[in-house]
This record gives C-alpha cells, sequence and structure tokens, in this order.
C-alpha cells in the first residue's frame, strides 16, 4: 500500500468569514491516513464550519486544504465526494422520498457508469451495474446493522437509526475520508455504546480515515486515536487524547478562566 | 370506434405525452415549470411549418422540433436552473410567454395571431399509442435507475444530494431537455391531429393543466400521473363539460388535494408486474381454498 502513514488531509492556514463573524481563524489540520480522529470544542468553535469547508459546501477565505496532496479548495461538493471524502450532518438529511434502500442505493449508484442515454433506453449493461450496486447496498446496510430495514422509509425509523443509515449512505459513497458530524447527537447511552463499536468495526473493516466532530467526552477519549481542539475558530490545541485533555489551553477553553 | 371516440383518444394520448415530461420534471425532480408549453409550441410548429411551408413530412418536422427544443432548452436551462425553484417556475412562465409572443410578432412566417392552416389531420390512434408507450417506457426506466433516485434525491435536499455525488446542476439540465423532448413531441403531434394551430392553444393554462394531473396522481406514482391523465383528459370530454369549467374543477381538485391528500392520489404506489402476479395467485389460493371447504 502506498504512503500508509503519509498525510490524507492537510488543512492549511485556513480562514472562514461570514460577515464580519470569523468562524474558522488560519486553522490548521494534518490528518494521518488511517486515523480514527476527532475534532472537539465548546459549542461555536467552528467545528461544522471546518467540516463544511473540507466537504466544499463553503469555499474558504484564505488558505488551502488539500486532499490526497490535490488542492481541493473551490471544489464542489459533489467533486469532493468524487475524490473520496464523504460526510454526514448534525441535523440528520436524509431523503425523504426514497425508502432506506435506496436512500443507500442513491449515494453507490452515483458513480455507476451508464449514461442518462442509457439509463432511458434500459441497454442490458445497466441493469447489470444496478444489480452489482444492490449487493453492495446489502453489505453497507449489514455493516451499520439496518438489515431488514430496506423497505422502510427514513422518517419512520428510530433516531437511533436514522445516524446509522446516514452512516451507511455516506459508506456506499465509497469514501477514503469519512468526516461524521457529531454521530452520537441525540442517541441514549446504550446506542452511544452500539455506535462506537460500529465506528472502530467500519475504521478496520474498510480501513478508511475517519474524522469526527463529537460532543461525547467518554466516546471522544476512548475512540479516537488523535485530537483537535477548536475554540472561536482557531485550532487551541492537537495530539492524542491523553495530552489534549492536559492542556492548560484546552482546560481554560471549557471550564473558562 | 366511432371518430369521436377516435378523437378523444388520440387528444388524451398526446396529453399524457405531456403529462409524462411534467412527472419527470416536477413530480421527480420537483421543478415546478410552466414552460412545458412552450416546448409544445415549438414542436407544433415546426412540425406544422415544415409542412405548409417547406413540403416536409410530419417525421422529419418532429425530428426538428426536437432539435430546436433541445437547443431552446439547453439556452433556457442553462440561464434558469440555477436560480431557486420559486425563481424558476416565474422564468419558465415568462419563456412560455414569450415563445407564445414570438409565434405572434413574425406573422409573416408563422401566420401571427391567425395562426397555421391547411396541415393534415394524419396522426392516428396507432401511432400516439406507439409514441406514448415508447414515452411510458423512457419514463420508467427513469424512474427505477439512478436517474430516479438522483432526481427525488435532489428533490428532496438539495444539499444533501450534491454532497452524496450528484452533479445538480448537470442532472437537473439533463431532465429539463428530457421534458423538452416530450413537450416537442406532444405538440408535434396534436399540430398534426388538428387541422389548425394558433399560438393561444399554447396558452400558460395548458401547463397548469399538466401540473394538476401530475399533482393530483401522485408526484411520486407514474402510475398515479397516468391514470390521473386519463381521469381528467377522458372525463371531462365524455361528460361534456365545457372547457370554461375545466380550470374551475381543476382548482377544485388541486384544493381538496392539498387539504385530504397531499401526497397526491396514489402516494408512492406504483402498479408492478410481481404485484400483479402475486396478486391473481392469492386469488387462486383463495378459491381454490373455498373450492375445498
Amino acid at each position: 500500500m502506498k504512503n500508509e502513514q503519509g498525510t490524507i488531509l492537510h488543512v492549511d492556514n485556513v480562514t472562514m468569514r461570514f460577515g464580519g463573524v470569523v468562524a474558522v481563524n488560519g486553522a490548521n489540520i494534518r490528518l494521518r491516513r488511517g486515523r480514527l480522529a476527532g475534532i472537539i470544542g465548546p459549542n461555536g468553535a467552528g467545528k461544522t464550519t471546518m467540516f463544511n469547508l473540507i466537504s466544499g459546501v463553503y469555499t474558504p477565505v484564505e488558505g488551502e486544504i488539500r486532499f490526497k496532496d490535490q488542492a481541493i479548495t473551490g471544489k464542489s461538493p459533489d467533486e469532493i465526494t468524487h475524490l473520496g471524502i464523504s460526510r454526514t450532518f448534525q441535523n440528520i438529511r436524509l431523503f425523504e422520498g426514497l425508502n432506506v434502500y435506496d436512500n443507500v442505493k442513491m449515494a453507490a449508484s452515483c458513480r455507476s457508469e451508464y449514461s442518462f442515454l442509457e439509463a432511458i433506453l434500459g441497454l442490458p449493461k445497466v441493469w447489470k451495474l444496478e444489480r452489482e450496486v444492490a449487493s453492495e447496498v446489502e453489505y453497507y446496510l449489514d455493516l451499520v446493522g439496518l438489515s431488514g430495514y430496506e423497505k422502510v422509509w427514513p422518517e419512520n425509523l428510530a433516531y437511533g437509526l436514522q445516524r446509522k443509515l446516514e452512516i451507511a449512505r455516506a459508506l456506499a459513497s465509497k469514501p477514503e475520508l469519512l468526516l461524521l458530524d457529531e454521530p452520537a447527537a441525540g442517541l441514549n447511552p446504550t446506542e452511544v455504546q452500539e455506535l462506537m463499536e460500529i465506528i472502530r468495526h467500519i475504521h478496520k473493516e474498510l480501513d478508511i480515515t475517519i474524522l469526527l466532530i463529537e460532543h461525547h467526552m467518554d466516546m471522544v477519549m476512548s475512540i479516537c486515536e488523535e485530537l483537535w481542539v477548536m475554540n472561536f475558530g482557531a485550532v487551541i490545541a492537537n495530539g492524542d487524547p491523553e495530552s489534549v485533555q492536559q492542556d492548560p489551553e484546552v482546560l481554560k477553553a471549557y471550564l473558562g478562566s | 370506434m366511432s371518430s369521436y371516440l377516435t378523437s378523444v383518444l388520440i387528444f388524451t394520448g398526446i396529453n399524457l405525452i405531456a403529462v409524462l415530461g411534467m412527472f419527470l420534471l416536477m413530480g421527480l425532480t420537483g421543478l415546478l415549470s410552466f414552460g412545458q408549453v412552450g416546448f409544445m409550441a415549438i414542436g407544433a410548429y415546426a412540425a406544422a411549418l415544415g409542412y405548409t411551408k417547406f413540403g416536409l413530412p410530419f417525421g422529419i418536422g418532429l425530428l426538428i422540433g426536437i432539435v430546436i427544443s433541445l437547443l431552446v432548452g439547453l439556452v433556457i436551462g442553462t440561464v434558469t436552473l440555477k436560480l431557486k425553484n420559486d425563481y424558476f417556475a416565474l422564468a419558465t412562465y415568462g419563456f412560455s410567454e414569450v415563445i407564445k409572443n414570438v409565434l405572434i410578432y413574425f406573422s409573416s412566417f408563422t401566420g401571427g395571431s391567425m395562426g397555421v392552416f391547411g396541415i393534415p389531420a394524419s396522426v392516428t390512434l396507432p401511432l400516439v399509442a406507439v409514441i406514448f408507450l415508447v414515452g411510458l417506457v423512457i419514463t420508467r426506466n427513469f424512474k427505477v435507475t439512478k436517474l430516479g433516485r438522483n432526481s427525488l434525491a435532489i428533490r428532496n435536499d438539495e444539499l444533501a444530494a450534491q454532497v452524496m455525488g450528484i452533479n445538480v446542476f448537470k442532472h437537473k439540465l439533463s431532465v429539463f431537455l428530457l421534458s423538452a423532448v416530450f413537450g416537442s413531441v406532444a405538440g408535434s403531434l396534436l399540430a398534426f391531429a388538428t387541422y389548425y394551430i394558433e399560438p393561444n392553444l399554447f396558452d400558460w393554462n395548458r401547463s397548469i393543466s399538466l401540473i394538476v394531473i401530475v399533482f393530483f396522481g401522485g408526484i411520486n406514482s407514474l402510475t398515479g400521473a397516468v391514470t390521473a391523465g386519463l381521469a381528467l383528459t377522458l372525463l371531462p370530454e365524455v361528460l361534456h363539460f365545457g372547457a370554461e369549467w375545466r380550470m374551475v374543477i381543476y382548482t377544485f381538485i388541486i384544493i381538496v388535494t392539498m387539504i385530504f391528500r397531499p401526497t397526491g392520489l396514489f402516494g408512492r404506489w406504483e402498479i408492478s408486474g410481481r404485484q400483479m402476479m402475486d396478486w391473481f395467485r392469492n386469488r387462486g389460493q383463495r378459491s381454490a381454498a373455498r373450492g375445498r371447504g
């Protein structure tokens, strides 16, 4: 495998402003390939904005973002997805017009190599590729424990299952870097435990890099190998969970001074 | 079959072809467009003028209509599809009015508000039926492949759709162009099903009636759109409702649908071969059970 220990994501001096508000301020992140890492910080620290910058929802006003040594600053979200970054949302955004199965199939088939014309003419190639995608969908649903829910409409799923479905959908686009925006928000303690197992399992089984934003400290401390702490748009600390926990800047940010 | 019934069926079939285009655009992709009638006008005039001015046969006129619709659709789509949906609806309304007025203005070529006379009514019911079936298969293929999933994703949440890898603008443009082709073909058939066309045939009311049909049948259901298309085109004809009452009835239908069945009459239900097989099999088992009992 090439460049096993290399850096998959560079965020270099990135700044994002909304009018007068500086949401992200000269932030730097260097994420190594294969890591299971996290971004933590108080509310309004700029964590989700950081995800929106990496996934192309926003374009930074200053700085550069590189993925696999390729500049992705200014690329559109769909281009970035095709390069290998996928994400979930803090406020779950599933497609309510599609059932559980088709939510995942949408993401899995997006790259299917048949054209618009081939699809409407219904050429044999189209149905063959559709069948191939179908088995992938089953795999990802199984991975997050949603087998058996294929025909259910996402809005009828329990909240915890909706979170899992979002993860399955993000995985179906075959990312090398998966961004999880508060995957444990709104889950009860049992569900959080279960989710931690799923994330660990995905990380190992699919051999991908995962970066997550989380408020559940227990979860972050137990599953993340590396952390970035953000406050007022800036990265104030970086390191393994233990050292970050002792960092005076971090204590100040969380406890106030 | 009486010639009256035949002609009613021909017009119903033509309307259904236009409905298919509207179903793709508004039903699956969530793009409310008042511009479908503009493409119908282009198709109708291309076929009609092709015949009366240049002596071109219907098939060639139909193809010319498709090509012009695609070119016009490419320009209109590129300009309007980046707008928010409500502005897109307004812009397409403007487009269909412009087409109508262009047809009136260039009267030396188009006949202006006098219209075009002398078109042979050579469209037959089998021809309309075949074209409708081809359209139906295309629409069905669209719905069950990634195209349909991408459309529904865009309709539901454009940002999430983009983040999941869909080039939203490109997809919308493709759907817009496909629906323009459906409109254009319906228009060409309409011209050759009558002896005479004029710009006011392509009033925006015609777009509205397509919207009502798709909305009534269910924006998620092709079965619903086609059934509603059949019902809402055939019934007024058969029951001899005056055209002046049609809009009142349509308005009433929209209000009642919105209150009692906001997902449309058919919701997400689709007729499928397997379901029908299952139904017949169960029926067989039930009657066999009765026979034993």
